[in-house]
Formats: C-alpha cells, structure tokens, sequence
C-alpha cells in the first residue's frame, strides 16, 4: 500500500510548473508590480533575488495569463550561442523560419524591430540572465532602444555579481523589482497551501507551529529549499510509514524529522 | 530512503552536541549547590562547635570550681574569674600513677583568637581527692587576648567575635562593655537572642531595670518568646 506520505513528498518536488504556484501576499504584490511595470513605456525591467525567491515561477505566471491578451514570450534558460539566440528572437518577430544556412545579421535585426515600432509591442521575459555575456547584454539593449521590444531581464542577485551596478545596464533599466525570501507566516501559508492544493489536509494540519518555526530558521524563507527540505521530511515520514510505523506521530511532525532532513540536507551539523 | 539508520545516528550525536552547553550548566549548577551546601553547613557547625565547647568547659569549671584547693601560694593567690574559664586552658595531665583518664582531652580546646602567653597569671591545681589524676589550669586575663580579638573583629566583622566579646565581658562583670559588644552582634544579626538578652541584662545590670524591662516586653510581643518571658520574670523578681 502507497503510504500517505508519498503523495505529500511529491508536492514539494521542485518546480517551475504553473500549477504549482501558490498565491501569497507578496508574490501577489510582486504580480501586480511587474504587470503594472510592463503597461509603463519602459523598454527594460530587471526583476532580481536571490535564488529560490521565486522569480522563474513569476515570470511562467505573467507569461501564462497574458499570453492571450499580449505578444510575450519566454526564454528559460539563456541560448548557448549567440547565434542561436538571434535566430530563436528571429523566429519570434517574423514568425518564420531562418533559412539554412544563413545567420541573423545584428543591423538587419534593428532596423527590423525600428519598422515595428507602433504596430506591435514585443515583450521577452528572459530568464537566467546573468548567464547572458555583457556583449549579448549589450546587444539586447540596442534591441530594447527599438521599443518595439520590450525586455524583463531576471537575474540571480548574489554577493560578488551585481549586474545592475554594470554601468552600461544600470542606466538603461528603467524599473527594478526585487524578490526576497519569504517571512515565516509566508512560508506556513505556502506550505498548507501546496499540501490542500493536492488535498492533503491532514498532513498540513500535521505541521505545528514550532514545525514552521525550525522549518523557516533552516531554510531562511527560501521557496527551493523549502521545497527541498519538506521534501526529504516526507521522504523520511515515508520510510517510517512503511518500515517503522511505531517510530512516527501521524498526528504531528516531530521535530526529530525534521532535524534529520535538515542534516541531511546540511542545514546543521552534527 | 536507504540511509535512515546513520541519519538517526547522526542526529543522535547531533542532540547531543546541541544540549552539551545546558549539560555543562547543570553540572557546574549541581557541583555549586553542593560546595555552597557543604560550605553553609561547615559555617554552621563551626558556631555549634564552639558554643558546645564553652559551655562543656564552663560546666568543668563549675564542677571543679567546688574542688579546687587554694593555689599553690608561692606566686600568690588569685581567684579564678569564671568568665575567663573558656578564654584560654593550659592544661598539663601529669600521670602520678599507672592510669591516665582519657576523658581530660575532651578539656584540651585550642582556641586560636588568643595569643599563648609564655607566663601564666594564674595557676591552679586540681587533683582529685584519690589522687589519681592531677590536672593543671593555667588561664589569664591579659586584656590583650581581648584586645586581640577586638582588633579581629574589626578587620572581619564576625558576628561569632562579637558574640563572644559581649558574653566574656557579661561574665567578667563589665556591663558596659558587655552592653556594647551585644549592640555590635544585634547590628549584625538583628534575631540574635542570645545577644538580645545579654544586652538587656547588661542595661538591667547598669542600673537601667526599667528600660531594660521595656526593651524586652517590646521583644516579648514581638516574638512571645518563651526565653523572654522567663528572663522577663527573673528581672522583676530581681534574680539578675
């Protein structure tokens, strides 16, 4: 028999699935901000965090509800070349094909996007970018002084690379929003509300208060590693069940579980 | 989920780390209580002690006191003031005959607040009647013993010095004195009754009868005490 914690260890797979996204507080506030953001003549919107805040999620979920009302796409993963990142956008702005054997000439490309300025407004969520090269960088914003494309540049924001600060970026962006980790009531409404999304009541009802506590002192209110250390709980809840019943309370998590998972996942150490 | 068992094993050790700092309190907690335990316990005793050692010598002295024959007149004849009994006993156990009476050490109290004085003031002898035993009693009254452990008790403040300061001088007949070495101890520990009634029998002594009947009725309603009460009746009857 599938124990009942197979289905719960499965929720918190981490992922960037649409219907996987949880309204919170704040990453509705973060919705809002970007839509309201993208409906102002700008021509570039950096949205940043650090990793696991939620930005990827953020953009399927613009993309996904405006997708019919707007001409957006999204890139998730920066193109390996250059040139194969010109002949996708190429694909994008004439809905054609690039012929064999031929490549996307940069100027062609901006006078392109010069004639569509007032017939259509392109706008390109680029994910990952702090991948893209400065010359790419460079190259992207001479497309966005088009203004016919409009780009939300997302980008990991960590100690030692601070793109915005790059001179030739920062005068150009034109709006900055900025994810963070989650509080800890954030976090618990995350939590119950991916488990009763999947009606797994039970087990949300399960997680104490002093559960969510130790939970968000070990990930810091970041949504991956919440997701990687409920995950390993369930995984560990898992076992038990079906191995060991007598060493697991169905009523509540124990917080020997979730040290465990912790330790395993080296959030503490022994 | 294949390795459960070493991440049981790693949260074992990982608890145990995690309490080690309230196991090392609890310890140094455990071990303080029982230094401060045996410490307050040692104090009080040593005050027993003491007080259980004046009076065994103030009762031998009493006993004796009956006795014991005019000295010995060659360094001429001075009573024994009771009140030094428990000041200072130099004793010599001669051993006349075959048998020694084991029980005299029990007398043998060195008490250290006074300094040994090379000549005695006062020399007595005892030797019971079936001659067996002959016990000497050396005692003094240099006032410097008293000096001293006046000069004592101003460096520490031991209340057990001031105690003994009043009861000594009480004995020894100097009220005043007495008076005011129970005001120091009371000063120092307000329920002392012991030093409560020395000073009240030391004001009845000077000739205050009516304040000190006063000064221990107030007492007497605040504590009902039984001693009170009795030392209260001896002062009206006029016993003291």
């Amino acid at each position: 028999m599938k124990s009942r914690y197979t289905a719960a260890k499965n929720v918190f797979v981490d992922s960037i699935d649409i219907d996987d996204y949880i309204e919170l507080d704040s990453s509705v506030s973060a919705y809002q901000q970007l839509q309201h953001s993208m409906d102002k003549p700008l021509k570039m919107i950096l949205l940043f965090g650090r990793p696991g805040t939620g930005k990827s999620i953020l953009l399927n979920r613009i993309q996904e509800k405006l997708k019919h009302q707007r001409e957006i796409y999204y890139f998730d993963t920066p193109a390996p070349t250059e040139r194969e990142f010109f002949q996708k956008l190429f694909k994008l702005l004439t809905q054609k094909d690039l012929p064999q054997n031929t490549e996307v000439n940069f100027s062609a490309l901006i006078d392109f996007c010069k004639n569509l300025r007032g017939k259509r407004e392109i706008i390109l969520l680029l994910d990952e970018a702090q991948m893209y090269s400065g010359e790419m960088m460079e190259k992207i914003r001479l497309l966005s002084d088009t203004r016919a494309v409009k780009f939300v540049v997302s980008l990991h924001k960590t100690e030692d690379e601070d793109l915005i600060a790059k001179e030739h970026f920062q005068s150009r962006i034109w709006e900055v929003i900025e994810l963070k980790n989650a509080t800890k009531e954030d976090q618990t409404a995350y939590i119950h509300k991916k488990l009763l999304k999947k009606n797994l009541f039970e087990i949300a009802n399960s997680i104490k208060g002093k559960n969510m506590k130790l939970i968000h002192k070990c990930t810091k209110g970041n949504y991956r590693e919440c997701n990687k250390l409920l995950f390993t709980i369930f995984e560990i809840c898992e076992y038990y069940d079906e191995n060991e019943p007598s060493k697991i309370n169905y009523s509540h998590v124990s917080q020997q579980i979730i040290e465990m998972a912790a330790l395993k996942l080296g959030y503490i150490d022994v | 989920m294949y390795d459960i068992k070493p991440l049981e094993n790693d949260w074992k050790k990982y608890k145990l780390k995690k309490r080690k700092p309230l196991y090392v309190f609890i310890v140094i907690v455990f071990f303080s209580s029982i230094l401060l335990y045996i410490y307050l316990l040692n104090s009080s005793k040593g005050f027993t002690i003491f007080d259980k050692f004046s009076k065994q010598i103030d009762n031998f002295s009493k006993s004796k006191s009956n006795s014991v024959q005019a000295p010995s007149n060659s360094q001429g004849s001075i009573l024994i003031n009771s009140s030094l009994n428990n000041l200072e006993l130099y004793e010599t156990i001669e051993v006349r005959r075959e048998q020694t009476i084991n029980s005299s050490t029990e007398l043998l109290v060195d008490i250290p607040i006074l300094d040994v004085e090379e000549t005695p003031l006062i020399e007595s002898s005892v030797s019971k009647s079936k001659g067996k035993v002959h016990l000497d009693i050396f005692e003094t009254t240099s006032v410097t013993a008293y000096e001293d452990v006046e000069r004592r008790f101003r460096q520490s403040g031991d209340i057990d010095d001031a105690l003994f300061l009043a009861k000594s001088y009480y004995k020894k007949g100097d009220f005043e004195k007495s008076e005011y070495w129970a005001l120091e101890t009371n000063k120092l520990n307000s329920s002392s009754e012991e030093s409560f009634f020395i000073f009240v029998k030391s004001k009845a002594k000077l000739g205050n009868m009516n304040e000190a009947v006063a000064i221990l009725n107030s007492y007497l309603n605040r504590t009902n005490s039984h001693e009170a009460r009795t030392l209260l009746n001896e002062l009206k009857n006029g016993k003291i």
